[in-house]
């Protein structure tokens, strides 16, 4: 569980004067989502259910909360991680709207099934978010 | 009526083509960005203006007891459905007496380390990459920003910004604080 920040200034600025700006995807990053398989991998090593699983993100655009449903998990080392880093930028250059480059690339590019994402509105409502395939 | 039947064809082409191919200028990809607005299928994020070419070529700079060689070159990448202009970056970092930190001047396009182009800042004066470093699972890795100046721009600054996150569970090194390459607040370089 843990947060990822609003845009923010660098402290640093180009000739203009204007603020060299941050901005953090408001959204699982790679190594957030492979945090998630990690969990995922201890859990089923140890006999563990894997939907009691949670990673969470928090953020101004909205809280999210991964829960895998499926059956079987593969090794963190059988990812090629500088690819999916590729990528995963690559599903979010398109995709700018991150809940659907988010799922677009667990399904596509992870190509793991019985990923779900969840959104947490700031009303306490829960909306699973569901991947649509593109006819 | 077959001439008819054919005209109308040629319409329905002509709009069909149209709606599948749009060209979107490379400095308004960030208002995509910041409204998360989906880019159409078939779009081509092109640099109509030339605004990366100020940045292609070979630049020299020094920073904290490092030489540092950055080549920037542009290409026109296409993935899922999309196209985009976009600079590339190699870099030889070699310390003052000429031992190699790294190099990968040698490497080709579709090498995972490339350091890849992702957008102009609002300001349209400021163009961030992507960079993962060999070392990316202990942070070495985050965005890099560059930025050209003088009245040929024929000067450069550039910093990186640490990525947020990490594969700590991967990260064998004992690091810490992680070795960064490229420096964390702005250097000049030199264009050749």
């Amino acid at each position: 569980m843990h947060c990822h920040l609003n845009d923010f200034e660098s402290g640093l600025f180009d000739e203009n004067g204007n603020p060299e700006i941050i901005q953090p995807r408001r959204m699982f990053s790679l190594k957030d989502f492979f945090k998630f398989l990690q969990l995922l991998d201890n859990a089923q090593n140890n006999n563990l259910p894997l939907d009691e699983v949670f990673g969470s993100m928090y953020s101004s655009s909205g809280n999210f909360t991964l829960r895998f449903q499926g059956n079987i998990v593969p090794p963190l080392s059988s990812y090629n991680s500088y690819l999916l880093e590729i990528e995963y930028n690559q599903f979010f250059e398109k995709y700018s709207n991150k809940e659907r480059a988010m799922l677009h690339f667990i399904e596509n590019a992870v190509g793991l099934e019985g990923v779900s994402l969840f959104k947490i509105r700031n009303d306490g409502v829960i909306k699973k978010k569901i991947f649509k395939r593109e006819r | 009526m077959k001439e008819k039947t054919n005209y109308l064809l040629a319409i329905l082409l002509f709009v069909g083509i149209s709606c599948k191919s749009q060209i979107v200028p490379l400095e308004e990809y960030i208002n995509y960005r910041t409204n998360e607005t989906e880019i159409p299928e078939g779009t081509y994020i092109k640099d109509i203006n030339n605004l990366l070419n100020k940045f292609e070529g070979t630049w020299i700079g020094e920073y904290n007891n490092l030489s540092y060689e950055i080549i920037i070159t542009q290409e026109t990448v296409s993935f899922l459905n999309i196209q985009k202009d976009r600079l590339l970056m190699r870099f030889r970092i070699t310390t003052l007496s000429g031992e190699v930190i790294e190099d990968t001047t040698g490497l080709s396009n579709d090498s995972y380390s490339l350091i890849r182009g992702d957008y102009l800042n609002q300001y349209g004066t400021t163009y961030i990459l992507n960079y993962y470093g060999s070392d990316t699972y202990c942070f070495q890795d985050g965005n890099i920003f560059i930025n050209s100046l003088g009245l040929n721009n024929n000067q450069m600054t550039l910093f990186l910004y640490p990525g947020l996150d990490s594969f700590n569970q991967l990260c064998e090194s004992s690091n810490n604080p992680p070795v960064q390459l490229f420096p964390m607040e702005k250097m000049t370089l030199l264009k050749q």
